[in-house]
């Protein structure tokens, strides 16, 4: 019966994405498991979904294994995504538990659309660091040896937090950065350093420490004055709302706080800089 | 039969006229004619057209010796010919960067030369040419078989030497198809995005062409990236209707 | 001579050595797949010899290692499909071979229009290929072809694919400027032969069977494929002295030796039936043979006994209800044998 049932949805959908009948976003055409289904039913496993910001994913996939590990009978999914992408997804009602953003307006954007379950606590920091490709072939040691033509700097666009960030720390030292290119994200930037395409570029810490040997990081006192804070929430509409919370607590809580300094994070840092 | 047609139209013009009902009719000059979007505009069409020509500068010649000529390997050209057409143009985009990039193949002797490519306009002509040249082969190609060998055979009977007559019998011939090939080539070049970002970087003037910045604008200006987006398509319409007639005419 | 000839073909099993001498019309005939068009493609320079020399006025034009390419011969040729340029117009196609040459503009377009008078399109200058009727067209190709005036012209069955009412005025057409131009024509058609050519040339197999004048070919065929185009019966003996092989006599204008090979040509409309028991009138010869197949012939029906066509009217067909398989008695009158020896 379930199986006929199923698949009599699958063609539905199949005709409704065909015809784009529903919303633009209409991916969500897949059969979801959570919900009163599983409540009713006893075997299903339990779904928890996490959105979180794409620079997380190392930490958060660890956490996921041990958050799965203390909770029998729970699957955790994620979707790593820019946290603008992410909130849009949200709004336009992609089924998330817990929504981690790499920094405070995409937070904001949630929490005006009032889509938050509880008020967002922030749980790690991240800072810029300078990349370099491995040998340091420009001899870069400080913001100020990113200015000028000869060396080809590389920065995330001022509409991407990074670049935000980037901006704040070329104010901070006063230098004057002519960039050859503003990409799109951390990433980009960071495949152009270590394509050896570009000299040097304006990442986080931990991006410096994912991207292993290719890559060397140089630290710099004016990073003080860019502090990305990382808020987390359970999302309003969950469908396991204390499942969520315990996840935000394991984030949050000692295990959690270790795991993300092992990949660069930071501590939070409520006193701001 | 008509129903599927329908469906199939519908597919196609449903997401335009979605995202039509989406632009903010009443700050759309504003949010089109900031100088961001100015430069994004100017620059795609700028590097489009270049690379269209480019296209056919490279590609006329890359027909011919695919349609007029037989040599071993040669069905195997024709295959990696087309690989940009399958290929996920940000594959392009590596591609290229370890062709022509600081590390690659040839950019060791670029840089003794002074030359440094990626993050110039030339890149992002470089990027689209590579990504729009099937287009124009293959189209090319098609007519040079389907127009056959026999006129360009009586032409060299009436004594008309070889680069006679491919400037005056078989290029004339497949015109219709070199101009819808080019314009084709043109489209797919306005269009480029992936291997672009790769390659290429992202800066405004130089390399950040209007699928770029809509691609920005969308992080911190969701409207304006709608807007650009609604300029773009405008664009694209206006090409092939322009393209089409002049073929059929 | 003027194209002098001589080239081996192996994979077309090809092996031929032809002469045409200035300003004559040759024509090139032989059934389906006797290696025709190889040879028009050998001197076109789209076909390379294994072996062999093609020379035109002298020039080296092929060699089994040698092959001056096909715009740089002075060889133009002209098919059944006139293959028209379709976006020039028809003064610019006949202009096209003389602006490829490096005529001026100008005095290529006067030239043109003087071919277009030539052929009585004189009004039909702007109008495109795809306006103008078939006969039309291919005389727009002979203008063009001979526009380009090449040193040698290779004519492949040009009216084959016109029908039949437009054939003969482009025959005469083509009988009046070909005149003195060194021609290659193949055809199927004796009517373009008789009127186009100065001499025959036979090929069956790859080779060169029989060749001579137009009128020396016609009036004593060698082979059986020029006796058809002929239109005569052909039989193939021994000279005794008096007949072929003791049964046929005949007309013999030069002396031969007794137990030489000898052909007797016979046109079908000299065999007559010998009606049942009548006998054959004195000088008749008398031949039995087996009907093999009847078929309408003009006025005539052709009765087809073993080797031997004859023409008979339809009312002695009727008269005698000749069926394929009957026994009949052919009768040939001396007179109307020519015997000449088999070369």
């Amino acid at each position: 019966m379930s199986a006929v049932r199923r698949s009599r949805a699958a063609v539905a959908c199949l005709a409704a994405t065909a015809a784009l009948a529903l919303t633009l976003g209409a991916a969500g055409c897949s059969t979801v498991g959570g919900g009163p289904d599983a409540a009713e039913g006893d075997a299903g496993p339990t779904t928890l979904t996490v959105y979180a910001a794409a620079s997380l994913q190392e930490p958060f996939e660890d956490l996921g294994e041990q958050f799965e590990a203390d909770h029998e009978g729970v699957d955790v999914e994620f979707s790593f995504a820019g946290s603008s992408t992410l909130v849009g997804q949200i709004q336009q009602g992609a089924p998330a538990d817990v929504f981690a953003s790499a920094n405070t307006s995409n937070m904001d954007k949630l929490v005006d659309a009032d889509l938050q379950a509880a008020d967002p606590v922030e749980f790690t920091t991240n800072t810029l660091m300078i990349a370099v490709p491995a040998g340091n072939p420009a001899h870069v040691t400080d913001l100020a040896s990113l200015t000028g033509d000869e060396i080809n700097l590389v920065v995330c666009a001022p509409e991407v937090p990074c670049g935000a960030a980037a901006e704040a720390v070329e104010r901070a030292a006063g230098v004057d950065f002519s960039p050859v290119s503003e990409e799109q994200s951390v990433t980009d930037v960071l495949n152009k350093v270590s394509s050896g395409e570009a000299d040097a570029g304006l990442v986080y810490v931990t991006d410096v420490k994912k991207a292993g040997d290719g890559v060397e990081g140089i630290a710099f006192p004016e990073s003080d004055s860019a502090v990305n804070t990382y808020p987390i929430t359970t999302v309003k509409g969950s469908a396991q709302p204390e499942l969520g919370q315990e996840f935000v607590d394991l984030v949050t809580g000692e295990s959690g706080q270790q795991m993300l300094g092992g990949y660069g994070f930071g501590e939070p840092d409520t006193g701001g800089a | 039969m008509l129903l599927p047609a329908l469906l199939g139209a519908l597919f196609v013009l449903l997401p335009l006229v979605a995202m039509a009902t989406r632009v903010q009719w009443g700050s759309f000059a504003e949010l089109i004619t900031s100088e961001s979007s100015l430069q994004a505009l100017r620059l795609s069409l700028q590097t489009s057209a270049t690379s269209a020509l480019a296209c056919v500068i490279l590609g006329v010649p890359l027909a011919l010796l695919l349609a007029r000529t037989s040599f071993p390997g040669l069905s195997l050209l024709r295959s990696l010919v087309l690989i940009p057409l399958v290929l996920p143009p940000v594959v392009g985009g590596i591609a290229l960067l370890y062709t022509v990039g600081r590390q690659g193949l040839l950019g060791q002797q670029l840089e003794l030369l002074g030359i440094q490519i990626t993050f110039s306009t030339t890149a992002v002509v470089i990027a689209q040419t590579f990504v729009a040249l099937p287009f124009l082969v293959i189209s090319l190609e098609g007519a040079l078989r389907t127009a056959g060998t026999r006129y360009e055979i009586a032409a060299a009977s009436l004594g008309a030497r070889p680069s006679r007559v491919l400037a005056t019998i078989t290029l004339p011939l497949v015109l219709p198809a070199l101009l819808s090939g080019t314009v084709l080539s043109f489209a797919r070049a306005l269009g480029e995005f992936g291997a672009t970002i790769t390659f290429a970087g992202s800066l405004q003037g130089t390399t950040r062409t209007l699928p770029l910045e809509i691609y920005l604008q969308r992080e911190s200006d969701p409207q304006a990236a709608v807007a650009l987006s609604f300029v773009l398509m405008i664009v694209a319409v206006l090409i092939i209707a322009v393209a089409r007639r002049r073929v059929t005419a | 001579m003027t194209l002098a000839l001589e080239a081996t073909v192996p994979e077309r099993g090809l092996d031929v050595a032809l002469d045409v001498a200035d300003g004559e019309t040759l024509a090139l005939v032989g059934p389906n797949g006797a290696g025709k068009s190889s040879v028009l493609s050998l001197i076109a320079g789209t076909l390379r010899p294994s072996a062999g020399r093609i020379t035109l006025e002298g020039r080296l034009l092929s060699t089994g290692a040698l092959l001056v390419p096909p715009h740089d011969r002075a060889v133009t040729t002209l098919a059944q499909d006139p293959v028209l340029f379709p976006h020039l117009s028809v003064a610019q196609n006949i202009a096209f071979g003389l602006r490829a040459q490096g005529t001026p503009r100008r005095r290529a377009r006067e030239e043109a229009s003087w071919w277009l008078s030539e052929i009585g399109l004189g009004d039909l200058a702007d109008r495109r290929p795809s306006q103008l009727s078939g006969g039309q067209a291919q005389r727009v190709a002979i203008a063009r072809a001979l526009a380009a005036s090449p040193r040698l012209l290779l004519l492949d069955e040009p009216m084959a694919a016109l029908d039949i009412d437009v054939a003969p005025a482009l025959r005469e057409l083509l009988r009046r400027v070909l005149a003195e131009r060194t021609t290659i024509l193949v055809t199927h058609d004796v009517l373009d032969v008789v009127t186009l050519a100065d001499r025959v040339a036979v090929l069956e197999g790859g080779r060169l069977v029989e060749s001579g004048p137009t009128a020396d070919v016609l009036a004593r065929p060698q082979q059986q494929f020029t006796a058809r185009l002929a239109g005569v019966n052909l039989l193939t003996g021994t000279w005794d002295g008096h007949t072929v092989d003791g049964t046929l006599a005949g007309m013999m204008h030069e002396s031969v030796a007794a137990g030489t090979r000898v052909r007797a040509a016979v046109r079908p409309a000299h065999v007559d039936l010998l009606e049942d028991d009548a006998h054959p009138s004195p000088g008749t010869m008398v031949l039995a043979r087996q009907v093999t197949d009847l078929e309408p012939r003009g006025d005539a029906v052709r009765v087809r006994a073993g080797e031997i066509a004859a023409d008979l009217t339809p009312q002695l067909v009727a008269r005698q209800r000749l069926r394929p398989g009957d026994e009949v008695r052919l009768g040939i009158r001396a007179a109307d044998v020519a015997i000449y020896p088999a070369r």
